[in-house]
This record gives C-alpha cells, structure tokens and sequence, in this order.
C-alpha cells in the first residue's frame, strides 16, 4: 500500500453521524455527508487518532503499519 | 553531570545547602552495569539509593505464577530503591540494566545519618513517600497494563517476522482483540513502549527503532 493510501476507516454501517469526530478533529479533515462522518479532506489527516478514540460506535479504524526504521526510509509510489 | 547537580535536581534534596549536599555528594559510589546486567534482586538486603547518571532501567518483579511485571522503567536522573534504602528492608523487586548503565549509589547509612540530623529533609521525604503511597494504590488497578504491554511486545516483534500478518495495516481494535483487551489499553500499552524509547509513531507507521528494548520487555 502506498504512502498516500493510509488513512482512517469510516465504518458506515457503525457510523449514526452524531458529528463528535468531526467537531472534535484538530485539522477539519471530517465532515458530514449523507447523515454519517466522511473523510472529505484526507490531505488534511494528522494521524492523531482523536476521532477514533472518541467515536462511541467504535465506527472508525485507524490503520497501521509496524516497520523498522530501514524499511519506513524505502520510497513507495 | 556532577553528582551535586544531579542530587540537586531530586526533589528529596532540593532544600539541601549547598554545602550538605556536597557532604552528601563524597558518600555516592560511582557503579556500571553491563545491559541486561542485574542491578540487584528482590529479597536481597538494599544497599541504599540509587541514582541513573546514564542509560535505563527496569524495575521489575515476579509475581507467584512466574509471570514478570515491569514496575518502572526508569532513565537518566531518575532515583530507586528509595523505600528499601530508607526502612532498612529488603528490594522490594528486582532491577536490570535495559542498557549499558552508569549509575550512583548513596549507602543506607550515609542517608540515615543525613535524616537524623535534618528535620527539614525527613518532612520533605515523609511528604514524597506519601505522594508514592497514593500513587501505588492508582496503579495497582494498571497491573492489566504491564501485562498488556508485555504481550503487545511480542505482538509488535511478530510482525516485523511476517509482515503479511499485519496484512493492510493493524488497527488498536485488532491488536485489542488478538490480546484479549481494550483498545483504550492497547493505546495505553502504546504510550508506554513509546515512552521506553522501544517505538516511534511516524503518522501510519509503528517504527520499531529499538529491537533490543523490545525484546527485552518482550521476553518478560
Ligand atoms: S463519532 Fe463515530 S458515530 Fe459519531 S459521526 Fe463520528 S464516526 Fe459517526
Ligand atoms: S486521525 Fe486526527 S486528523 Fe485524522 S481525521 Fe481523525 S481526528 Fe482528524
């Protein structure tokens, strides 16, 4: 998977769009469409696993990768 | 750093003159540990306060089913064995260097004398334990944490051996349920291997920058 590719995971199903990741995301990369949270400004995501923790519906993942330190420096496209 | 400064920075001494502190300075015996060189036992009468000049330590101990638990990991300017050094009794649990260690011990005795001579020093230790004290009884409920943290290690260390196990990335649930816990433990077990200097958050990435650190707390 690409660098570009990682990024939190709404899940709609669990999602019931009570807007607390949104309101609480440091950089506003959430918002809401269609009722649920949408990650409608990805280039903006810190990564800081705020709206994960917080959601209640445990309705977004925050996906990682465990590396060395050599392997992170290899440049994927 | 000198041994004065350093006895300076505690807050056992803050309110020690210049001049006491000096006297307590010349009773600090310099002492190195090779890493993973045991510092001393549980059981084992204490030899008096320590002080980490450079590298870690572990504090830990084995509970009767033979499982470890790491108490404290510890770096340069913290203090242990406090209590032992002070009531005469034996280590309360086990130290091991995690890395090469250079450390300062200040002998029982020479303590003694100082508390004996100083009412200021002894309230302010009496204020410090009782601090510890309260402390002790929130972490009791954070033993889950330890072993949490043992076994996240060893998570992390698979991995890293096949990494098609970790497949499109792991998320805190999927550690959570692999280790039979909470994801608000998982994060918490996180901060703890990050804060033993063994992982670094990189946005998506958990960089194992320290595999010997891991496994260290792995193997407990
Ligand atoms: S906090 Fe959870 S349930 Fe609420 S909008 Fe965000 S994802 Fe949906
Ligand atoms: S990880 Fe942090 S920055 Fe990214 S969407 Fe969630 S709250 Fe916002």
């Amino acid at each position: 998977m690409s660098d570009d590719q990682w990024f939190p995971i709404i899940h709609k199903d669990r999602c019931v769009g009570c807007g607390a990741c949104i309101a609480q995301c440091p950089t506003q990369a959430l918002e809401q469409r269609g009722g649920k949270a949408a990650l409608v400004w990805p280039e903006r995501c810190i990564y800081c696993a705020d709206c994960e923790t917080l959601c209640p519906h445990n309705a977004i993942e925050i996906p990682y990768l465990v590396c060395l330190p050599t392997s992170h420096n290899r440049k994927v496209s | 750093m000198q041994i004065v400064e350093r006895l300076a920075e505690l807050p056992y001494f803050a309110a020690l003159a210049p001049a006491q502190l000096t006297a307590l300075a010349q009773h600090c015996q310099p002492r190195a540990f090779p890493a993973e060189g045991s510092i001393f036992l549980e059981g084992e009468p204490a030899a008096g306060l320590w002080l980490i000049e450079t590298g870690r330590v572990k504090i830990h101990k084995v509970n009767p089913q033979g499982e470890e638990h790491i108490l404290h990991l510890l770096g340069p300017g913290n203090t242990f064995n406090e209590i032992a050094a002070l009531d005469g009794g034996p280590n309360p649990a086990d130290a091991t260097a995690l890395t090469p260690v250079q450390l300062w011990l200040l002998p029982s005795a020479a303590l003694h004398r100082l508390l004996q001579t100083d009412a200021l020093l002894s309230y302010r230790i009496i204020g410090i334990l009782a601090g510890r004290v309260r402390m002790l009884v929130g972490q009791i409920e954070d033993l889950a944490l330890y072993s949490v943290t043992i076994r996240l290690a060893r998570f992390l260390l698979k991995q890293l051996d096949d990494p098609a196990l970790s497949g499109p990335g792991v998320t805190r649930a999927a550690i959570a349920a692999h280790l039979a816990t909470k994801p608000e433990t998982v994060s918490r077990a996180l901060r703890t291997l990050e804060q033993a200097e063994a992982i670094q958050f990189d946005r998506h990435r958990i960089i194992i920058v320290r595999q010997d650190i891991l496994r260290t707390i792995a193997a407990l």
